[in-house]
């Protein structure tokens, strides 16, 4: 589908959002107001403000938004950097084993985040097709039928890779957390 | 882990998790030949499987939440705005958050809608306020009505909605069920709701089951116009072309996934998707999207396979049309599609009442045999134009939203299509077609193909391949143009008989097409036989021989034949029906007229006839179309030759920017338009600025295929002359003579042209000091002018020249003789200001001093002062 549309349309689109979710993302933070915004709004907002650019104006919104998760992806992902570089340098207390797994239900740290986005690179290794439906899923909120459009398989396969490539994350996210918390525990002991 | 083995375990793990829990251990480990590091992992994907909540099922906004510090979403429940309180939160999207609320004064339930995130842009706020009009306007039992509304204090608009109760429409159908009647009734309900709306020129955008609730009495409601656009409305809401939502993709039509522009036939599709979705209680494959069947699904195929109970309710007539209907409204292609939700319920209408459809075959504009029909061929052909016009509009609407141009935008609408294929078979006028366009040339390549599965209908097949010839022509697509016109051609002489007036149109579109291509011998012959034939024939109208002699004048002035042209265009002006009630031929006529009083040097009578043309085509087309600006064009070549250049070049801007918004940045026509302003802007030495604009005009015109070689010349020649005002003269003499080149293949070696090459050549020579190659270029170029237009300004600048050569090498009695006339010429036809009279005077100083003769010289120096000093 990437080859097919052309690779530089897509980095020219693709650093365009990005540029343009990141700034949008700066504005939240500098307000007052952030407290009611979300990804989604983000994503919005920049389709608006983007469509009629001559970059996008001949994209479908469809693949605007296969764009748009891949340009959130990486806005969160040097968000998450930053914030992690932040705890670091102000000397948090590093969580332990115990605390993250097996109960963690929700990918809210940043440290998650990164770990997530290691994860998914690796799985675009073994699986490229999977790896750019999580993205699609994840970060931009595509629905099945949605996603099988844009990958051109049946529902049921996207619905099918989907289960396994989910659980595959799952295990790798916590293997990498665990290796870090016992990193971190070494260093400090 | 590499590939192989992912997909290896992938598919075990697969196959696992559909096994009850206690089973899977052993059959992972049949499954993985006793792997053990493979069932290790196997089993820890599904391990993971298992858990309740999966870990990439939490939402990214919690992430997001996470690293960009954004607190919770804060709850408005409770909250009291203006009279109303807040009950609970009935839904929310990309923008607004709608509440249940109730009024704390005079009771009652409302809904009241809330922009989030006013503060991100005013383009967020304008289409808030756009939902809150499009809502005021409509007034139906089907349509929410709008209340009040107003702000928060931190500026968060609101506006109250009659509240709602019921299920979403499919919900509401599953649970209440009724036979398929019921079912039509139901939808009828719906289809009426959004003619309602269309009929207050506005489309919803976004039909689907949770934007159309229905009550336990079978009443239906619209909600969510916030992606609704109004038809013709402000021109900066681009949303026209892309939407601005990211809209449900199951009821998203064709043209709206595609980006391309929308209409009332875009809620059509919706509400087929809502119908098949009713009957079928599931949604419809796209075409190819079940990836072996690119045929469409039958509502009728699938209700007999998975609801057979149903589908005893019809007769095997009444599915049959109960089919049509669907698939129609279903088209992917809009012209094939219901045009209008009304034209959908008259069908629906029909059904109900057991009377024939209004919606016919749904192939028929697609299936050659149907064209041979003759009580169909009108149809046939407007058809296919309605192919090749659609994308043209489509494009049309694209870029004419880019120009602001509220007129053209009105031909998006369906009715406009119809309106605009017919004109292309009345003779109307065909420039009215865009350029370039990738889309239009891809249809017309498919109109291409229909028209040669014609051949057993060859008067119908000339037709279309003559008006397929036109728009390829008007696209600039020569070599396309040209098969299909000669074969018109051909077919219509056997067809008709050489006398026929057709075959005169046929010969005299060959002649326009050949005079584009710079084969002027052709072309010339091919006007006059085709004038021939209309004077020999009984039935040719005044209108067709008018026309054809403009085309004749049209190739004669190409030629430099200025006085035969000259005659020509004066006859058929007398044939054209009175200037009150000017037609576009009219204009052409006097545009052509304006042209050769031009080349001729009579500016005054160039002017009167251009601004006569100017005020048809105006008043014809509006001021944004590209006949007007053609005529902007020679006006400011007009005032340029006058040396009036603020005058020229405010003409030739205003000309830009009509030909820019309409044909592309990269079009000839454009080039062409930059070219006029670079030498402009030569003139008056605003170098800089002219190689700019000519580099861009150069670099499209070499894009452009042979017919744009006489256009290059004039670019090389515009660039010649900067290089050598920047005293390059190598390069300048290199554009010169490249320029006289291509002028001499496509305008042969006799057009004046070529003598303004001379001429220039002459100017590089004189230059360097170089005065006998000045002299002999010069003395060509006299010589040529002098036989193509004599005592014109061209001709008279030319001897002015020689004069100068002759002055330099001291001759100064022969540089008098050219010199002076020259003067004597000037005075008379070119204002007080013009800088070839000051050159003028200014040599005969030199020269009568040279002769010793004080008197003149005074004379002249005298009457340079003078005018030096206005």
């Amino acid at each position: 589908m990437m080859a097919a549309e052309g690779r530089d349309s897509f980095d020219e689109q693709f650093s365009l959002v990005y540029e343009e979710l990141r700034r949008l993302a700066a504005n939240v933070l500098r307000s007052e107001q952030n407290g009611r915004v979300t990804p989604t709004t983000l994503v919005h907002e920049a389709w608006l403000k983007l469509a009629h650019s001559p970059e996008v104006v001949e994209t479908s919104p469809l693949h605007f938004r296969r764009i748009a998760a891949r340009a959130m992806r990486q806005v969160l992902v040097e968000a998450a950097r930053r914030r992690n570089a932040m705890r670091r340098g102000s000397g948090d207390v590093m969580v332990t084993f115990d605390e993250l797994a097996p109960g963690m239900t929700t990918l809210s740290d940043p440290k998650e985040i990164l770990a997530l986005d290691s994860a998914l690179d690796n799985l675009s290794r073994i699986s490229a097709r999977q790896a750019r439906l999580v993205e699609g899923r994840f970060f931009g909120g595509l629905e099945v039928s949605e996603l099988a459009v844009l990958l051109e398989v049946s529902e049921a396969t996207v619905a099918r890779e989907w289960r396994s490539a989910r659980a595959w994350l799952a295990v790798e996210i916590r293997r990498e957390l665990r290796g870090k918390a016992s990193e971190a525990g070494v260093q400090e002991g | 882990m590499d590939e192989m083995r992912w997909q290896a375990v992938q598919e075990i793990f697969s196959q696992a998790v559909e096994l009850p829990v206690e089973a899977r251990r052993a059959a992972v480990h049949t499954w993985c030949n006793s792997d053990g590091s493979m069932v290790a992992e196997v089993m820890e994907l599904l391990e993971e499987d298992g858990r309740g909540q999966p870990l990439l099922d939490s939402s990214v906004d919690q992430a997001a939440r996470a690293v960009l510090d954004f607190g919770p979403l804060p709850s408005l429940i409770e909250k009291q705005i203006g009279p109303y309180r807040l009950l609970r939160l009935l839904g929310e999207g990309g923008m607004g958050v709608v509440y249940l609320a109730e009024r704390t004064d005079i009771g009652g339930k409302v809904a009241i809608k809330l922009l989030r995130d006013a503060w991100l842009s005013p383009m967020r706020r304008q289409r808030f306020r756009m939902e809150q009009m499009t809502l005021a306007q409509l007034s139906h039992p089907s349509i929410a009505r709008i209340f009040d509304a107003n702000m928060l204090e931190d500026g968060t608009p609101w506006f109250v909605m009659e509240y709602a109760e019921g299920l979403p429409l499919t919900e509401h159908w599953q649970q209440k069920g009724g036979t398929i009647r019921d079912c039509l009734l139901l939808f009828r309900r719906v289809c009426a709701a959004v003619q309602y709306a269309h009929s207050h020129a506005i489309i919803h955008r976004d039909l689907k089951p949770s934007n159309i609730l229905a009550n336990e009495s079978g009443e239906v409601k619209l909600l969510d116009f916030g992606i609704a656009k109004q038809l013709g409305a402000d021109l900066n809401d681009h949303a026209t072309v892309t939407g601005l939502r990211l809209m449900t993709l199951a009821y998203a039509a064709p043209e709206q996934l595609a980006g391309r522009a929308v209409g009332v036939y875009t809620d059509v599709y919706a509400l087929g998707v809502l119908l098949f979705e009713l009957l079928a209680c599931r949604l419809p494959m796209r075409a190819g999207e079940s990836g072996v069947d690119a045929v469409p699904e039958k509502p009728s195929t699938v209700i007999r396979q998975e609801k057979p109970a149903f589908y005893t309710q019809l007769s095997k007539a009444e599915w049959a049309d109960l089919d049509l209907l669907t698939m129609k409204a279903l088209e992917p292609e809009v012209e094939r599609r219901y045009g209008t939700a009304d034209a959908l319920m008259r069908d629906v209408d029909a059904l109900l009442d057991g009377r024939p459809l209004e919606a016919r075959p749904p192939d028929w504009s697609y299936t050659a045999g149907k064209f041979l029909r003759r009580n169909r061929k009108v149809l046939a052909t407007l058809a296919a134009a309605v192919l090749v016009v659609a994308g043209t509009i489509v494009f049309y609407t694209v870029r004419v939203a880019q120009a602001r141009n509220i007129a053209l935008r009105e031909a998006a609408r369906t009715q406009r299509i119809q309106q605009f294929t017919e004109s292309l078979f009345d003779g109307g006028d065909k420039e009215a077609g865009p350029s370039l366009d990738l889309k239009a040339v891809q249809l017309l390549d498919r109109g291409r193909h229909e028209a040669e599965g014609l051949r057993g209908d060859p008067e119908l097949q000339a037709d279309m391949q003559s008006t397929l010839g036109g728009i390829y022509q008007k696209l600039g697509k020569l070599e396309l143009a040209a098969p299909l016109l000669e074969a018109s051609l051909e077919e219509r002489k056997q067809a008709f008989g050489e006398g026929d007036p057709r075959v005169a149109d046929s010969l005299v579109a060959m002649g326009s097409l050949r005079k584009e291509q710079g084969k002027l011998d052709d072309a010339e012959k091919l006007m006059r036989e085709g004038l021939s034939v209309l004077q020999r024939s009984a039935q040719a109208s005044q209108t067709a021989k008018a026309r054809t002699m403009v085309g004749l004048g049209a190739v004669l002035e190409t030629r430099g034949k200025y006085d035969e042209a000259k005659n020509v265009l004066e006859a058929a002006s007398k044939l054209q029906p009175a200037y009150t009630q000017g037609t576009a031929d009219t204009a052409e006529n006097l545009a052509e007229l304006g042209n050769v009083a031009f080349y001729k040097g009579s500016y005054d009578a160039s002017e009167a006839y251009n601004k006569k043309a100017l005020e048809i085509y105006r008043h014809l087309f509006g001021e944004e179309h590209p006949a007007v600006a053609q005529i902007l064009n020679n006006l400011g070549a007009i005032e340029t030759n006058r040396g009036n250049y603020a005058a020229s070049e405010t003409y030739y801007r205003h000309a830009l920017t009509i030909t820019e918004a309409w044909y592309g940045p990269n079009h000839p026509e454009t080039a062409a338009n930059l070219t006029a302003i670079a030498q402009q802007l030569s003139y008056e030495k605003r170098d800089t600025e002219a190689m700019v604009l000519l580099e861009r005009a150069l670099s499209i015109q070499k894009q452009g295929d042979s017919g744009m070689s006489a256009t290059v010349a004039s670019t090389q020649n515009q660039l010649g002359l900067l290089a050598f005002n920047a005293k390059q003269y190598d390069a300048a003499r290199g554009y010169f003579s490249d320029a006289m080149e291509r002028w001499r293949k496509t305008l042969g070696d006799q057009h004046p042209f070529i003598a303004i090459a001379y001429s220039n050549m002459g100017s590089v020579c004189l230059d360097q000091k170089d005065y006998a190659c000045a002299e002999k270029n010069y003395r060509e170029a006299v010589r040529r002018l002098d036989a193509s237009s004599k005592d014109s300004v061209n001709a008279t600048i030319a001897h002015l020249k020689l004069g100068r050569a002759l002055l330099r090498e001291g001759r100064f009695k022969e540089a008098e003789g050219e010199t002076r006339p020259a003067y004597e010429y000037l005075v008379k036809h070119v204002p007080a200001d013009n800088g070839f009279l000051a050159a003028s005077r200014k040599d005969l100083t030199a020269i009568y001093e040279g002769m010793h003769s004080r008197e003149n010289a005074a004379r002249f120096q005298l009457e340079l002062d003078v005018a030096a000093k206005h």
